[in-house]
């Protein structure tokens, strides 16, 4: 004597699936049964919502094979930005002039700040203390950019800086 | 010839970098050893033997004109020779090492690093360019300052000029 419902009206049990909203429900294919808001005018007594619904776990599996999700790491993840030095992995030694001179102003020998070189900050505390090692040891030009190293190419644009500049 | 395994810590390698007046000039083998270049080179391998330290490598970078004019032993150089030496030395004997290189007439500037690997360095060049609000630095200054008493309270004058206890 199973009657079902026009709608289908779940009885809400507090942590049972059917509690969730309509999008997160499973399909209703898993479940078999009637509807608990079935009516027959209380003569075959009241219902327990046990016995209202059963719940198929096979069908559920089979439905879910090829919706499982994956273990992964987030593939729509942005690519974080790199300053120059840490993307291709670029070691700054002392005798290393010519790399080290890439950061210098030829105008007065000074060394750019981080606004112009676009570096992170470790790498830019790197640099100054190489180059101030390389002016020490008496490898590099201390007042000037050497003549040699005024034509190599630019790793920035000194005149497109983030914060304006002396020099 | 014999083995010698050194503990991690107790003898660092070092590179002495030096630039010795005067150029290296191509000579015969003969005129070679007794040239004056060599002859400094020599003597500085065989002071760091004498101290107790042991020589890996001589490498030499070239003579050319130096980078600014240097003065060494009250004379100005514009020109010398660049010589590495890598070397394992008790750390105690050092400075030792250092000072006969600062006394040695022919050597312009003689410099001792430690050889160390750089500690790798994870760049953190996409946190540095949020805008100010959401960079962790500034987040901790703001936190730091509601912890302090607020300025209006710190410059309010106070009426009270007691010591606070009774001083006599």
């Amino acid at each position: 004597m199973a009657l079902t419902c026009g709608r289908r009206i779940f009885v809400l049990a507090k942590n049972s699936l059917l509690s969730h909203p309509a999008y997160l429900r499973l399909p209703g294919a898993v479940y078999s049964g009637r509807a608990s808001c079935s009516t027959s005018g209380g003569q075959d007594g009241p219902h327990t919502p046990e016995d209202v619904m059963s719940f198929d776990a096979e069908k559920l599996e089979e439905l879910l094979k090829d919706d499982i999700p994956v273990d992964m790491s987030n593939p729509y993840e942005k690519e974080k930005v790199q300053c120059l030095l840490c993307k291709y992995d670029v070691k700054l030694d002392y005798k290393n002039v010519r790399l080290l001179s890439q950061f210098v102003s030829p105008y007065t020998g000074k060394m750019y700040g981080r606004n112009i070189t676009r570096l992170c900050r470790k790498r830019q505390e790197e640099l100054k203390s190489t180059i101030a090692k390389s002016k020490k040891a008496g490898y590099m030009a201390v007042m000037l950019k050497s003549v040699e190293f005024l034509k190599d190419p630019k790793l920035f644009d000194p005149n497109n800086p983030i914060r304006p500049h002396n020099f | 010839m014999y083995c010698f395994i050194l503990p991690n810590k107790l003898a660092n390698w070092n590179t002495a970098s030096f630039l010795v007046s005067g150029t290296l000039v191509e000579a015969s083998p003969i005129e070679f050893e007794k040239n004056s270049t060599v002859a400094v080179v020599k003597r500085i391998a065989e002071s760091i033997l004498d101290e107790g330290g042991f020589v890996s490598k001589i490498e030499s970078l070239g003579a050319r004109e130096l980078p600014y004019r240097m003065r060494a032993h009250g004379q100005l150089h514009s020109k010398g020779s660049y010589f590495l030496l890598d070397f394992v030395a008790p750390p105690i004997k050092i400075a030792d090492i250092t000072d006969n290189f600062k006394r040695d007439v022919d050597l312009i500037r003689p410099v001792v690093f430690n050889k160390e690997d750089p500690l790798p360095i994870t760049c953190t060049l996409h946190q540095e360019i949020k805008p100010p609000a959401y960079r962790s630095e500034v987040q901790k200054m703001i936190q730091e300052a509601k912890q302090r008493v607020p300025i209006s309270k710190r410059k309010r004058f106070k009426l009270v000029t007691s010591v606070g206890y009774n001083p006599f």
